[in-house]
């Protein structure tokens, strides 16, 4: 029967659904929300099963109806289950303005978008009737109604466009007050007109051939894109020229398709793999002497063949990362994805897809990779500030990383929000996620090779159907079925656990297509059955679609024939659909099939062969000077720029954030992004954490650090410096949080991850060279602190940017747990000292961004490496013994010092006395209080141990400094001399820090 | 010497602990009930299905059935339905009748929602999300209520970690009243949150039954069976290898079990 099922919450229950969106309204168009009186959100479904009404009754009232929370409206086959109308009148009477303006908007998912909430619903069902229902159709969808005057259609369709749907995904139609109290859309034959229609059969005669020696490069490329085809011209190029050449003939879409994904799948080190041709300038001032250059080659991956570790078990190469030996059994994958072109059109998919790219690429490696620890990395551009577009785009992302981390099960420890309040573009330019991942030793092939599939090896698919993802029509965005990717994740872990010998492939951005050419390229040659791969039910695809199509959770299986059975039955236990779409037959040629025509017949080595390499000239043009201008007395304007520094928003509280995060899930995490206090604190309140740690194995004895390192406002002064500091501060930030450093087994691997600006899908020779000298730099950096590069990933960022942007995150292991520091200070009294070569500059620091310009006599910024590394050493315990002493620590980075100490003070609301002596000039108080630059460390230690701290700090040529004490009070004082210059209570710092509200 | 070393290798009792479905948390619940001495049987509850293990066959085979956290299959529907449907209908099982014969329950987080959604705690009472519809993410004060439940015996306030979209306890408006003096005199208001950032009613933060012995809580103690679980351990890293609190209630589980096994002559 067909019937239509409305839910809702009684209007006593807040609505948690319409207040995220009323507040996302409030905060980016008041005038609207001002309009809209009240608004509550009511969940449809649309059904077509083969049930008696007893049945359907039974089985909504047990699944959908909770008496305490919510009411249904389902016309008239469960008028109890309303109020005392039995109707969504009953709901309209709730509202505050009677008798009121009533609007609705009625959203539905588009055909062929996966729609899990139906199929969660259906399954259900099939739960409660004990009974599978395959004939039966649900679909589901909103209605947003509203109540307000002054609203018109086009008050109602900014609402719908904006806050309620997404066009790429669903569909909306305004409905009318008259039309929401009367019953008709309850009527079967209208629920019958508004179900999905499927087609009978597949557009098997679609079929299209194209003929190289008929049409020129440019005509394909132009016929193919119509048809959803992408192609790069030189990519084209070598394809055409082959097929009217050494092979004439024609070529099936399919065989085009498959060579336009597996394009796009190795496009993911695209810019660094390419050979970058350098001008002088482009080396100039560094220590590198080349006129050309792989980048990848010879920078990240070059640093691994630099400084070989024992803990680095296989090479980092192609775009797979290095396992690295965590113990004698188990070993680390630090996996990174990035994405930025999808955010524009749905920022909370595209980086719910992000998610599910980064742990399912984990999950496929090797025999399977467990993930354990996620990271995030935000990074926005905003012209004006936070304008409505990156707020709004924002909030999505905040909902997805916190959705992401519980569902799948993985801590979200922590990330890193960069926000440029510079010109661009309002949308934000990436989300980069990091995953790490566990795995057995002996589980790794440590050739790190792929073995040839045996001939008769069957071919796989698990997963959700196929849909219309990233197929002409469809939405380029996907939405992601969280559940199904959990349960795929556990299915691989559970297969690895039973010892099945089994090879993961994960169908990502380059669908099934780019998927089959992997696999083709690792094991050999197939043939696949396209009828076999199973696709939405409601939609009809040509073969062609059916291998473009990006539905996520997906993986292809490399099965030994005898275990295919076996395989299949447990999938069919742990509810993973599962289908065989071919085998493994040897030799080199990639076949597939279409309702018995061969549609396509490629060999493996073609792949390779005709892919594209990338030349690019880089030239370098260092940037102005800045504008000279003389600085106030710090003692009149500093307080203003503390306050200033601290709300800033790349260094202010993200806890609105990072509390919208799991981070406990999994029960390892040791260290989390905000140190929390709670014992000694009316309310919990946190201060920052340098970096994050969990320990793998729960109740192991050592742990897990990961830090991040960034200099964005150094590029404005030189990339190479850049990629230098963003080195050293992520290895600081390791080190603040206890790593150990300087042993030869002592784990401490890089990872970058570089976000290239490309116009048109080009990048100029300026940028190139802003790229090579920033690869550069973290490479020269790298090999001065004697840690290599294990992972690494690339997103170009279509655009107006002119500079490349890098992040780098050390892994790094503290091998007995107890040796974990925090940040914040612990006990008053405690002496506080500055360590390290510490020469700090106002060159690309917050303040010279602030007051937008140098004085004259400003200081240079330089790395000094060998007292770097003495002094890295002895915190990581290689050189002397009394690093245990030390009771807080945290880097001196963003903000310079007094930011430092500022941070230092707020979780337990502690004071700080920070002197310093008469005499200094003007700018060198202000490089002292605020420069920023290498190797500066904050930390406190007890007053009793501090005379055998400074004589081992002597002992070891470290330089140091006291600066002052930890107070009770909670005031920072700053002195020159025995003169008071600045003084303000630490709850101010905290107000500034948190700036609540900046973002919501 | 600690209880866990205290029972025989062979005679320990038994925990079971589901898994899949989007129970996120089995492992670690089942560490911490390892931890606390039990012998810990994680069983998918697909797998329960198919061999159609029914209440019956649980007790006294297992002394303890624990429901993890995590994000439950189908929370669009309200997290923990599926669950509870899946219990219901495809298992069978009845946790009250289980708890009456000796057997002890607990529900933590969506293993909580799912109990709820079942009925142990009685039908008027439901979870759902904070008003303002975010996650909250954080670690608070918890304070035991009264001396029914079993699995809190002896313990007084802790931090333990709370994450959670939907863990607002909402009880029937139109029969508050009479339901709040109702558990209350059942002593069924085992757990309460000292702050109440997810405006819980009553500032419930678990619910136990009559018996004592079926406990369900929305914070995560499986996420503090070490003290370095805790945010505050790097004020006192001496203690790095210490027990956290949330050992306490599966060692309590496990003491109760012990007496179930072998109850005193």
């Amino acid at each position: 029967m067909f019937a239509r099922i409305e839910s809702t919450l009684k209007p006593e229950i807040a609505d948690h659904l319409t207040t995220p969106l009323l507040r996302r309204l409030e905060m980016t168009d008041p005038h609207l929300r001002r309009l809209v009186r009240w608004a509550r959100q009511v969940d449809v479904f649309w059904m077509d099963v083969p049930l008696s009404r007893e049945d359907l009754i039974f089985a909504c009232t047990e699944v959908l109806w909770d008496p305490v929370l919510n009411w249904l409206f389902t016309g008239n086959l469960i008028p109890s289950a309303a109020g005392i109308k039995g109707g969504i009148e009953d709901l309209l009477e709730t509202a505050p303005h009677r008798p009121g303006n009533f609007f609705a908007i009625e959203k539905r998912l588009r055909l062929g978008v996966n729609d899990f909430k139906a199929r969660t619903l259906l399954s259900n069902f099939e739960t409660v009737l004990r009974r599978k229902l395959p004939e039966a159709r649900v679909c589901s969808g909103a209605l947003l109604v509203v109540e307000g005057v002054g609203i018109g259609e086009s008050q109602l369709a900014a609402l719908a466009k904006n806050y309620f749907a997404n066009e790429l995904l669903e569909s909306w139609t305004i409905m009318p007050s008259a039309e929401l109290v009367h019953s008709e859309r309850f009527f079967p034959e209208r629920v019958k007109r508004e179900m999905p229609k499927a087609h009978a059969s597949r557009f098997s005669h679609l079929h299209e051939k194209f003929s190289p020696t008929q049409q020129s490069s440019d005509e394909m490329i132009q016929a193919l894109k119509k048809r959803g085809i992408r192609f790069r011209p030189q990519e084209f190029a070598k394809i055409h020229q082959h097929f009217s050449e050494t092979d004439a003939r024609e070529l099936h879409e399919v065989e085009l398709e498959f060579f336009a994904k597996y394009f796009e799948s190795r496009r993911v080190t695209r810019y660094l793999s390419s050979e970058f041709r350098l001008d002088a300038s482009v080396t100039e001032g560094t220590e590198i002497n080349r006129s050309s250059s792989r980048l990848l080659a010879e920078t990240f991956r070059q640093s691994a063949l630099d400084n070989p570790r024992s803990w680095m078990l296989t090479n980092f190469e192609g775009d797979r990362p290095a396992f690295l030996g965590m113990d004698d059994d188990e070993a680390l994958l630090a996996r990174f994805d990035m994405e930025s072109a999808l955010l524009k059109y749905d920022a909370k998919q595209a980086t719910e897809a992000v998610v599910a790219r980064s742990c399912l690429r984990s999950v496929c490696e090797e025999k399977g990779v467990r993930p354990i620890l996620l990271q995030n990395w935000v990074h926005l551009l905003s012209p004006h500030g936070a304008g409505p577009e990156t707020r709004r785009a924002l909030d999505r992302i905040r909902i997805a990383l916190g959705e992401a981390s519980s569902r799948l099960g993985t801590p979200m420890l922590g990330g890193h929000l960069q926000v440029e309040l510079k010109a661009g573009s309002e949308f934000p330019t990436h989300v980069g996620i990091t995953t790490l991942g566990s795995i057995p030793r002996g589980m790794i092939d440590l050739d790190h090779e792929f073995k040839k599939a045996d001939a008769g090896d069957r071919i796989l698919v698990l997963g959700s159907p196929g849909g219309r993802e990233g197929t002409t029509g469809g939405a380029q965005v996907q939405k992601v079925d969280t559940l199904m990717l959990k349960r795929l994740i556990d299915f691989v872990m559970e297969l690895r656990d039973r010892g099945h010998s089994c090879s993961f492939q994960p169908c990502l951005e380059s669908g099934l297509a780019g998927a089959l050419a992997e696999l083709g390229e690792r094991y050999g040659g197939f043939k696949v059955n396209l009828d076999q791969v199973p696709t939405d039910s409601t939609i009809s695809q040509k073969p062609v679609e059916i291998i473009a199509s990006r539905t996520l959770e997906r993986i292809l299986v490399r099965v030994p024939a005898d275990s295919v059975a076996t395989i299949e039955d447990l999938a069919k236990r742990r509810l993973v659909p599962s289908a065989v779409i071919g085998e493994f037959v040897g030799g080199t040629a990639i076949q597939a099939f279409f309702q018995g025509e061969e549609v396509a017949h490629l060999d493996i080595s073609l792949f390779r062969q005709l892919e594209s390499k990338d030349i690019y000239d880089a030239t370098y043009t260092p940037p102005a000077q800045s504008r000279a201008i003389e600085y106030g007395d710090v003692a009149k304007e500093g307080l203003e720029i503390l306050l200033k520094i601290l709300s800033h928003p790349n260094l202010c509280s993200r806890e609105w954030l990072i509390q919208q995060m799991d981070q406990e899930v999994q029960g390892h995490s040791l260290l989390k992004p905000l140190q929390q206090v709670l014992v000694q604190a009316e309310a919990p309140q946190a201060g920052p954490n340098d970096g994050v740690g969990f320990r793998p194995k729960g109740q192991g004895t050592h742990a897990i650090l990961v830090s991040q390192g960034h200099a964005e406002r150094a590029m404005d002064v030189d990339p190479y410096l850049a990629g230098m500091l963003a080195v050293d501060e992520a290895i600081r930030n390791g080190l603040a949080c206890g790593a150990d450093y300087g042993k030869e087994d002592s784990l401490f691997g890089l990872g970058y991850q570089l976000v290239i600006p490309e116009k048109n899908g080009k990048m100029d020779s300026d940028i190139s060279g802003k790229l090579a000298r920033l690869a550069f730099g973290a490479y020269f950096a790298s090999k001065e602190l004697e840690l290599p590069f294990v992972t690494g990933a690339e997103v170009a960022v279509e655009g107006d940017r002119q500079r490349p942007e890098l992040a780098v995150t050390a892994i790094s292991k503290v091998a007995k747990v107890a040796g974990t520091r925090s940040a914040e200070f612990k006990t008053p009294g405690d002496p506080i000292y500055l360590l390290g070569p510490a020469q700090f500059s106002l060159r690309g620091s917050v303040v010279a961004e602030f007051l937008q310009g140098l004085p004259d006599d400003v200081s240079a910024m330089d790395p000094d490496w060998s007292t770097a590394r003495r002094l890295y050493s002895w915190l990581g315990g290689t050189i002397g013994k009394e690093q245990k002493k030390l009771r807080s620590l945290h880097d001196v980075s963003d903000g310079g010092l007094l930011a430092a100490v500022s941070e230092c003070s707020l979780s337990r609301g502690f004071g700080a006395l920070v002197q310093y002596p008469e005499g200094m000039s003007k700018t060198m108080e202000w490089e002292f209080l605020f420069g920023e630059g290498f190797h500066g460390m904050l930390v406190t230690s007890s007053e009793v141990d501090s005379a055998l701290l400074e004589a081992e700090w002597s002992q070891n040529e470290i330089p140091f400094c006291r600066l002052g004490q930890v107070l009770s009070a909670g005031t920072l004082q700053v002195k020159r001399g025995d003169s008071t210059i600045l003084a303000i209570e630490t709850k101010v710092l905290r107000q500034a820090w948190k700036k609540e509200g900046f973002w919501e | 010497m600690s209880t866990a070393t205290q029972a025989n290798a062979t005679n320990r009792p038994r925990a079971l602990v589901l898994k899949g479905d989007g129970l996120n948390c089995d492992l670690e619940t089942a560490h911490a009930f390892a931890t606390a001495g039990f012998e810990v049987h994680l069983r998918h509850i697909n797998d329960l299905v198919e061999e159609r293990v029914s209440d019956h066959d649980l007790f006294p085979f297992y002394q303890v059935i624990a429901i993890p956290g995590g994000s439950a299959s189908s929370d669009c529907f309200g997290k923990g339905k599926a669950l509870s449907l899946k219990m219901k209908y495809e298992m069978g099982w009845n946790l009250s009748h289980y708890a009456a014969r000796g057997g002890l329950v607990i529900g933590i987080g969506a293993g909580f929602h799912a109990l709820v959604r079942s009925g142990v705690f009685g039908k008027d009472l439901s979870l759902t999300s904070a008003p303002q519809g975010k996650t909250v993410q954080s670690w608070l004060k918890i304070i035991p209520q009264g001396q029914t439940c079993l699995w809190l015996k002896g313990l007084g306030v802790m931090e333990l970690p709370v994450r959670t979209e939907e863990g607002r306890m909402v009880i029937h408006p139109s029969r508050k009243t009479e339901v709040l003096v109702k558990m209350q005199r059942k002593g069924l208001l085992c757990l309460k949150y000292d702050s109440n950032p997810i405006q819980s009613e009553e500032s419930i933060a678990g619910l136990c039954d009559v018996t004592g012995r079926i406990l369900g809580m929305m914070p995560h103690p499986e996420s503090f069976i070490r003290w370095t679980s805790h945010p505050e351990w790097t004020m006192s890293p001496q203690r790095a290898h210490a027990p956290g609190l949330g050992l306490s209630l599966f060692e309590n589980a496990y003491q109760e079990a012990l007496r179930v096994l072998a109850p005193p002559t």
